[in-house]
């Protein structure tokens, strides 16, 4: 039984059975001393996604004769729907000979069967598959990664420069607040100014590096493709759709929202790297600064992308949280199954 | 489902308030730097790097109208106002060492004599706030070669009549707008701005702009600065 049709429950419980023991050698690391402290850290990092690869890896083998005839059966019934239905086909995807997300899975029939109301767009779909390739040629479909490891790769380093940046940020807006609020010492990092600006000025290195292999890797695979096409009156759709719990999650494949929320946290770290360089270096870098309104007006638009990036770290966590079969991909890429 | 929803919530709760405590310990004893200061004393020698290489001498600092002036001036040093050192104008002299050809002592009437220059600058602190004020004083790049100071050395380093101590970069301090300040506001400085002599260096942060200097060294030798040995960045250009 391959581990996305696991029940949640097994994920959850892999997850935490995990988390548990990182957390114990965590908090012995901090008892022991700050050196100890750092080092554990990677495993904290590591032991959770470890232990997810290898029950995959268990699962997965010892589910293996069963997936492939599954998959060859899936393959001819798409034959049979390819063959019956020229029109639609010649309809919907001119320039596509043959769409590989639904040689491979049928996920473009099945959303637009599911979903009356909706345009179909297997264009969409298409647009965004990395592996690119008739499957009709083969006998065997080859199983489609859901997420590519440069794109896992990046995330969580993201997610890693995320949080120290935020964490540290925080503490060095305690030293001059904006407004009438301070964040309490124990959800910032470092524990005084100097200790906070050196976390930040150390992982602002990280964020922006990733952040750049991220964007090139994205243009050059056609990862950005899978952002478009983007209309408002899709994000109503599906927007409303969520609120009322009908929106299904279609693997591989952004929704709407999805859509404007990913776009919307990348022009967010885009204005956040912006507006720190403005005022890291409001002399040698002015352009930057000019470009914010100045050295002050800065600091408000620093804060505020901080504002919307953690919005969407929370947003994005619920959303886990409703859907916990997405988390485990993320980590070992995931496959999408015929 | 509820209930494993609930429970990887919390896991993730745990998990970012384990990352949140991690770098609790770090500047705590700049004797014995654990691994995590050393990780962030690498880091900032690379920001260093960074920074003399982003350096222009040709940028200036921007300049503003005189409506524009912070006033009052904003008070800041690691002690109280009430603690702020006198020194006796008329006593004062300026200690000079390291890699200078004349190192006689400068009174300030001696300052007063150089040609100034004046400036209506932003003052940037470490801690995110900005004043703007008006300094007046003598170049700094211009006294080092009256005294005939090595300019090829690496550092200008400043000792200070509370005890307080900094250094700068060569390259910074013969950037024009980097001055010995005499004057505030066209007046002598004060004592809790640094009477009789302070550092104006606007394309630096604040605290490299040391007060009440009572010593001016240039040297190869890395001179450190009392905020800059707990661990804040040295360059911290501007």
């Amino acid at each position: 039984m391959p581990l996305l049709d696991m029940p949640p429950g097994a994920i959850g419980f892999a997850f935490i059975a995990s988390g548990f023991i990182a957390s114990v050698f965590f908090a012995a690391g901090a008892m022991v001393s700050c050196d100890m402290l750092l080092l554990m850290l990677p495993g904290v990092i590591v032991l959770p996604p470890m232990a997810l690869l290898l029950m995959e890896l268990v699962l997965c083998a010892s589910a293996a004769p069963e997936l492939s005839s599954k998959a060859q059966t899936a393959a001819e019934k798409m034959r049979d729907f390819m063959g019956k239905s020229p029109d639609y086909m010649a309809g919907q995807a001119p320039a596509r000979a043959v769409c590989p997300a639904m040689g491979n899975t049928g996920q473009c029939s099945l959303g637009i069967n599911s979903m009356p109301g909706r345009n179909p767009a297997p264009g969409a779909a298409c647009a965004g598959d990395e592996t690119r390739g008739s499957v009709m040629a083969e006998k065997k479909p080859k199983r489609r990664v859901i997420h590519p490891w440069p794109l896992r790769l990046t995330h969580w380093l993201n997610a890693l420069a995320i949080v120290m940046m935020i964490g540290s940020g925080w503490q060095i807006y305690d030293a001059s607040p904006l407004f009438a609020f301070t964040f309490p010492p124990l959800i910032t990092i470092g524990q005084w100014l100097g200790a906070a600006i050196a976390w930040h000025l150390a992982f602002m290195w990280l964020l922006a590096v990733n952040g750049l292999v991220y964007f090139i890797w994205s243009a050059a695979s056609g990862h950005f493709a899978k952002f478009f096409p983007l209309s408002p009156r899709a994000v109503w759709r599906d927007f409303t759709a969520a609120l009322s719990f009908k929106l299904p999650h279609e693997t591989g494949v952004y929704n709407a929202v999805q859509k404007l929320l990913y776009l919307g946290v990348l022009f967010a770290g885009v204005v956040i790297v912006i507006s720190g360089l403005a005022i890291w270096k409001p002399v040698q870098l002015w352009f930057f600064t000019d470009l914010c309104g100045g050295y002050v007006i800065a600091r408000y638009v620093h804060f505020f992308a901080m504002t919307a990036i953690a919005g969407f770290f929370v947003v994005h966590l619920l959303l886990v949280a409703m859907v916990p079969k997405v988390l485990p991909p993320m980590i070992t890429g995931g496959r999408i199954e015929p | 489902m509820k209930n494993v929803n609930r429970r990887s919530m919390l896991f993730r709760a745990m998990a970012l308030g384990a990352v949140s405590t991690l770098p609790g310990c770090d500047y705590e004893d700049p004797a014995h730097p654990d691994i995590a200061d050393k990780f962030l004393h690498a880091m900032s020698a690379w920001n260093d790097r960074v920074q003399e290489a982003l350096f222009d001498p040709h940028t200036l600092a921007p300049t503003f109208r005189a409506d524009q002036i912070t006033n009052p001036p904003r008070f800041n040093a690691f002690y109280d106002i009430s603690q702020v050192p006198v020194v006796d104008p008329a006593t004062y002299q300026l200690e000079l060492g390291g890699q200078i050809q004349d190192k006689s002592p400068w009174t300030l009437a001696a300052l007063n004599a150089l040609a100034q220059t004046s400036q209506i600058t932003r003052l940037t602190c470490v801690e995110g706030w900005r004043v703007i004020g008006e300094w007046e004083g003598v170049p700094l790049g211009d006294f080092l070669r009256r005294i005939g100071a090595d300019t090829t050395c690496r550092y200008v380093s400043f000792k200070c009549a509370d005890g307080y101590y900094s250094s700068i970069d060569m390259p910074s301090a013969l950037h024009p707008q980097t001055i010995l300040a005499l004057k505030f506001l066209g007046a002598p400085l004060t004592p809790p701005f640094g009477a009789p002599v302070r550092l104006r260096i606007p394309t630096k942060l604040g605290f490299k702009n040391p007060k009440s200097i009572m010593q001016l060294a240039v040297t190869n030798i890395y001179p450190g600065g009392y905020w800059e040995d707990q661990g804040y960045n040295w360059f911290s250009g501007s």
